[in-house]
């Protein structure tokens, strides 16, 4: 791209007082640069292959197994372990202790000596220990009603019913996938320079995406067990129709907030894309034919998309409805013909939709440009924090504040409601928590999450210091503000580094963040189940191993209920 | 050196030995360079609980100080702490990088540090280069880290005692001189970053020191409540679908 062009494309770009607010953030939507969707284009792309190592499963689902992914580098495999557990034990939080199924991705292929070895460990997740070949640590519990339905099917030589199947859309969720060094697993930074596992949270996606494998065979092969001879394996559709759920909870939020070079590189992938595809002069026939058919499939998606979250299904009315009239717009030819047509679109939904129907049509727009901006995707890591500036002065510092925290500076955190909650580790397992300030322990062991306010308590601590002073000099006097001046000083160079918000404030969602990190992932379905934490579907409609290589990889972008395509 | 007991990636030594500074008083920016300096010292092979336990010790007395005395009246920087308290490496060692990062034209005294080596640790962490950091203990043992460019860097010493296992005494740092790391002294030492290659495919090892770690991680960790287990986080505590 030419730097006129790059001029250009930055011009077009959304600003972050737009993007960076936790109301937009949490109504994201998944994209092709989303992490799922980028790793199965790379698998197809580069001919993974796949193969199953073991397979030492009873007859009641109980055992191990051993998937293999070949990428062109190098193996990495799934071993993975399940068994019985008691069913008033069955929890999705993080105190749990007894889970369905527990696995990890194996660093090339493990052998006899390193099954055993985890079976004695991964079984355990945080009470396990584990080496620098394990990449990730996972645990899974069963959707009972959906595994029940399709091993009694399946068994008896029939299909499930479709409205069942749908109904949950997974036969496993997941409930923690650690990486990074957890537990004594492998640092990121081992295998942080191999280009197939470079992006962020690529290991974690490709044990998940194995570990949806491991889960259709698993119920196929206690049916057949079951059955004998009358047993039937899944149609292909169903087998492809089930992603893998997880209940993400609270983890995910500090992660943002601690991570911020890394959030702003997510963001601007996201909004460098958007930018490229707004800049077009034109849209030829072949990319809005395509537009058109994923926009068909995302209206009927959001048919499908049922919650019981009150406020969630008035957003999908509402984005139902706007998406009909995205249809409509389209179907004026004068709209694709004018100049910059995909700016003119955007400019319609920012006008008239909903933030989910902008989103949602944000994430429609980039579907037919891949040539545009796949490789964007390469960037959605961050190999270097934040780095204090010490010879930075005290009136540039003042500078940066104005410039990038006035949302900060605008809240009085005088009011007891611009503090009402505080994040925390809990000693149960290091779990982190929600507290209400005053009314909950622990608010003097808050992690540092009150961006917000520790800036608007650092702008009154920098009233009467000389301009001229060094901020090294401040800091020595005043250690307590290093954490956030380097945090101001990292946000002036990464524009989308900062959510713009009060992230301990009465109005605060956590939901939002975590819909915002669950469609960087590539999730669907989003399905609140409180404010705290939600249900999603993962690889919903992704190929299979043994599917990938042939046929369009972009495909299951909006998955629908089998046969119901097109209606 | 102790023989390891538990095996922690360098991520988990930046987990908990950040957030141990923080459980001894630490404020977060300044327990954050102390869980980097910790990752730089395990990613040298070397144990960090061992090495810097008595450090946050400090921070723990009740004599302990949050401010440290600062003279700039002559060429060299003098830094101590206040009534003959030893000066605490964790609060002090940031600000030593962060005037070295601005300037390479300057020196250093610091009085009776409780723990050298987590000034060199700090430093290297923050990508400080070409500085000499030398100290004697009260047994005239006498050390000296150079801190060259590449994360390349090496430390001579006399004497049976290991520099990070040096304690409470006065340090200095100037620029890299030309005086030679390997006449003169009775052990050498050079370390970089293929080391760190070596600790991530084998794990950072620990010994006897880091239960105290732990101790002091846990000090960071919130009591669990009914109430707080069942409202302070999303998820049903059991779930069917």
């Amino acid at each position: 791209m030419t730097s006129n062009a790059n001029a250009e494309v930055a011009g077009m770009m959304r600003s972050p007082e737009q993007v960076m607010s936790l109301s937009r953030m949490g109504c994201a939507f998944q994209t092709r640069l989303s992490f799922m969707r980028h790793l199965i284009r790379k698998m197809n792309q580069e001919n993974w292959r796949f193969e199953k190592n073991l397979f030492d499963i009873d007859d009641e689902g109980y055992g191990a197994a051993v998937y293999t992914a070949h990428s062109q580098q190098r193996p990495y495999s799934l071993v993975v372990f399940t068994n019985e557990i008691p069913a008033d034990k069955r929890s999705d939080r993080v105190v749990a202790d007894v889970w369905d199924a527990t696995f990890n991705l194996f660093d090339g292929i493990p052998t006899k000596e390193d099954v055993e070895r985890l079976s004695q460990n991964t079984p355990k997740q945080e009470g396990g220990r584990f080496e620098p070949t394990e990449l990730v640590l996972a645990r899974a519990n069963k959707s009972l009603r959906l595994c029940d339905h399709l091993t009694n099917c399946l068994s008896e030589g029939q299909q499930p019913d479709l409205e069942t199947l749908a109904s949950v859309g997974y036969l496993f969720r997941t409930t923690a996938v650690y990486g990074s060094g957890k537990f004594g697993s492998s640092d990121r930074a081992k295998f942080s320079d191999r280009p197939e596992v470079q992006g962020s949270f690529a290991v974690e996606m490709l044990a998940v995406y194995l570990f949806r494998w491991f889960t259709i065979e698993l119920v196929e092969h206690i049916a057949q067990k079951r059955g004998g001879d009358k047993a039937v394996a899944l149609k292909p559709e169903y087998r492809t129709f089930l992603g893998i759920g997880n209940s993400t909870g609270l983890g995910m939020a500090p992660f943002l907030v601690k991570h911020s070079t890394l959030l702003h590189n997510w963001m601007d992938v996201r909004e460098t894309a958007l930018a490229r595809v707004r800049v077009q002069d034109s849209a030829s026939d072949e990319t809005r034919n395509a537009f058109m058919k994923n926009l068909q499939r995302a209206i009927q998606h959001a048919e499908e998309w049922l919650v019981e979250d009150e406020e969630q299904t008035g957003c999908i009315d509402v984005l139902r409805n706007e998406l009909k009239t995205l249809s409509e717009w389209c179907e004026v030819d004068a709209n694709f013909q004018q100049n910059q047509p995909w700016n003119a679109m955007y400019q319609f939904v920012e006008n008239e939709f909903s933030l989910e129907g902008q989103e949602q049509t944000v994430a429609l727009m980039l579907e037919p440009h891949g040539d545009l901006v796949d490789e964007l995707a390469d960037g959605l890591y961050a190999p270097v924090g934040a780095q204090l500036e010490p010879g930075m002065t005290i009136s540039k510092l003042n500078d940066k504040i104005s410039q990038n925290y006035q949302w900060a500076l605008d809240i009085d955190f005088d009011q007891p409601e611009s503090q009402k909650y505080f994040w925390y580790y809990s000693e149960d397992k290091l779990e982190p928590r929600l507290g209400t300030r005053n009314v909950d322990p622990g608010s003097e062991l808050e992690m540092p999450v009150a961006i917000g306010r520790e800036v608007t308590e650092l702008s009154e601590a920098l009233k009467g210091v000389s301009g001229e002073t060094t901020v090294a000099d401040f800091i020595f006097e005043r250690p307590e503000f290093r954490y956030i001046i380097r945090r101001v000083q990292t946000t002036a160079n990464h524009q989308y580094a900062e959510i713009r918000d009060n992230l301990i404030g009465s109005e605060l969602r956590p939901l939002d963040l975590l819909r915002f990190k669950l469609s960087i992932f590539g999730s669907s379905k989003f399905d609140p189940k409180s404010d705290l934490w939600t249900r999603i579907n993962m690889y919903q409609g992704a190929p299979l191993p043994g599917e990938i290589e042939n046929g369009d990889p972009e495909a299951w972008a909006f998955p629908l209920i089998p046969g119901k395509e097109g209606k | 050196m102790t023989t390891a007991q538990l095996n922690l990636s360098l991520n988990e030594v930046l987990f908990f030995f950040t957030r141990a500074a923080v459980g001894v008083g630490a404020r977060f920016g300044i327990a954050e360079e102390f869980g980097k300096a910790s990752v730089w010292i395990a990613g040298n092979g070397l144990d960090p609980a061992d090495a810097t336990h008595q450090a946050l010790d400090t921070l723990c007395k009740p004599s302990f100080k949050q401010a440290s005395k600062i003279d700039r009246s002559g060429e060299t920087t003098r830094l101590s702490a206040d009534g003959g308290n030893a000066l605490s490496a964790i609060q002090a060692a940031p600000s030593i990088a962060d005037w070295t990062s601005i300037s390479s034209a300057q020196e250093f005294e610091l009085e009776n540090v409780d723990c050298p080596f987590l000034i060199v640790a700090t430093m290297a962490a923050l990508n400080c280069s070409g500085w000499d950091i030398r100290w004697k203990d009260a047994e005239d043992n006498t050390f000296l880290c150079r801190l060259e460019a590449d994360r390349q860097w090496t430390s001579a010493w006399n004497g049976s005692v290991l520099p990070e296992h040096s304690r409470n005494t006065n340090v200095s740092i100037a620029p890299s001189s030309d005086e030679s790391l390997t006449e003169g002294w009775n052990n050498q030492r050079s370390l970089g970053p293929e080391q760190r290659t070596k600790v991530l495919e084998s794990g950072a090892g620990l010994g006897g020191n880091w239960p105290k770690i732990r101790a002091y991680f846990d000090r960071c960790l919130v009591p669990s409540t009914t109430e707080s287990r069942e409202s302070g986080a999303g998820a049903g505590m059991v779930d069917t679908d």
